[in-house]
């Protein structure tokens, strides 16, 4: 279940770090798209940090 | 400029800078095989280097001179789509690399699936993973892992803090708060300085207490591989994020117009999401 949510929650942040891709393409430097999209990207990546000490604490995550 | 095209004035860098990665291959080449050449290499590095650095001058320069419209601004866009894409591709063999390994190769070394005849090879092989000991007895395995809980994890906690710092400083400048954006920008810097510094004493730890090499089989090549092509990767972002405070010291950007520094900042997530993706699986999984 956990690694599950890691996984989907990894998925949402390469899919915001993707759609940052696509406006910096798009769009000019007046447009916010790029900017809201890595804040996102940021707090999916937080988000999953907190999983994985979540993880490693409780003893679900072993190493290697 | 509006509805005009800038068409530059003839370069000479795209082929000087040719010159100069076809004598650092070729120096890189001698190497390799001869083991001397180290001097050549080195000079062609040198040149390579002094290229980007005059090549990325003269741009600027047309930059800050209003030359640009646009349409130049649609180009550097899209070349810098076409460098995501290549860089998506180098890490995706990476990647790739590692999961064919762990999926086929080692299981088919061990009789498992279609091409489980391998196991014919060395009879006596178990596959497992981290792989602690190789089937030929003359590659000798590492005899310890790194836990993804210590050094990892500190890197692990720099990069993404630094990622959040670096939103800041971008939040910052499109709001035209230079100051901030500069003073943020420079705590992204530090922490990814701490980040390679942090790798360099992990990578110290690996091979003098882990047995971790790159002849330390498959297991040590891919470690390094991944991990250190990620850290020559952080090197880049650090370049260029320091490029960009100086940039921003000497007055550069405006809430308008920063394409470098957002395209920079871009890289930078993208060097953290590819860690993560290391942690996950080179680490952890």
């Amino acid at each position: 279940m956990l690694k599950a949510l890691i996984v989907l929650v990894f998925l949402v942040m390469v899919s915001s770090l993707a759609a940052g891709a696509g406006f910096l393409l798009s769009d000019d430097s007046r447009s916010r798209r790029v900017l809201v999209s890595l804040k996102l990207r940021v707090a999916t990546a937080s988000v999953l940090l907190v999983l994985l000490l979540y993880g490693f604490y409780f003893g679900d995550l072993a190493a290697g | 400029m509006s509805g005009s095209y800038y068409v530059p004035e003839t370069s000479k860098w795209p082929a000087l800078g040719s010159a100069a990665v076809g004598v650092m291959m070729i120096g890189l080449g001698v190497v390799l095989v001869h083991g001397v050449g180290s001097l050549i290499m080195a000079l062609g590095t040198v040149a390579v280097l002094a290229v980007m650095w005059f090549w990325f001058r003269d741009v600027v320069i047309e930059s800050r001179q209003g030359l640009y419209d646009a349409q130049m601004d649609r180009s550097f866009r899209w070349g810098m789509g076409w460098f995501i894409f290549s860089e998506i591709m180098f890490f995706a063999a990476f990647f790739g690399t590692l999961y064919y390994v762990r999926t086929f190769a080692l299981p088919w070394l061990d009789g498992e699936g279609a091409k489980g005849i391998a196991t014919l090879l060395w009879p006596d092989f178990t596959a497992s993973w981290p792989l602690m000991n190789p089937p030929d007895s003359s590659i000798s395995g590492p005899h310890d892992i790194v836990s993804p809980w210590q050094l990892p994890l500190v890197n692990t906690l720099f990069l993404v803090t630094s990622s959040i710092t670096l939103t800041v400083s971008h939040e910052a400048l499109k709001e035209g708060l230079r100051a901030t954006a500069r003073n943020w920008l420079i705590v992204t810097l530090v922490l990814g300085a701490c980040f390679l510094i942090v790798q360099g004493v992990e990578y110290y730890e690996a091979y003098t207490h882990y047995g971790i090499t790159l002849d330390a089989g498959i297991y040590g090549s891919t470690f390094f591989l991944l991990t250190g092509f990620h850290g020559f990767h952080v090197t880049i972002g650090v370049v260029t994020l320091a490029v960009m405070l100086a940039r921003i010291l000497k007055g550069h950007f405006s809430r308008d117009d920063h394409f470098a520094f957002e395209a920079g900042a871009w890289y930078w997530h993208f060097v953290d999401v590819v860690w993560i993706g290391l942690f996950l699986f080179v680490y952890v999984f």
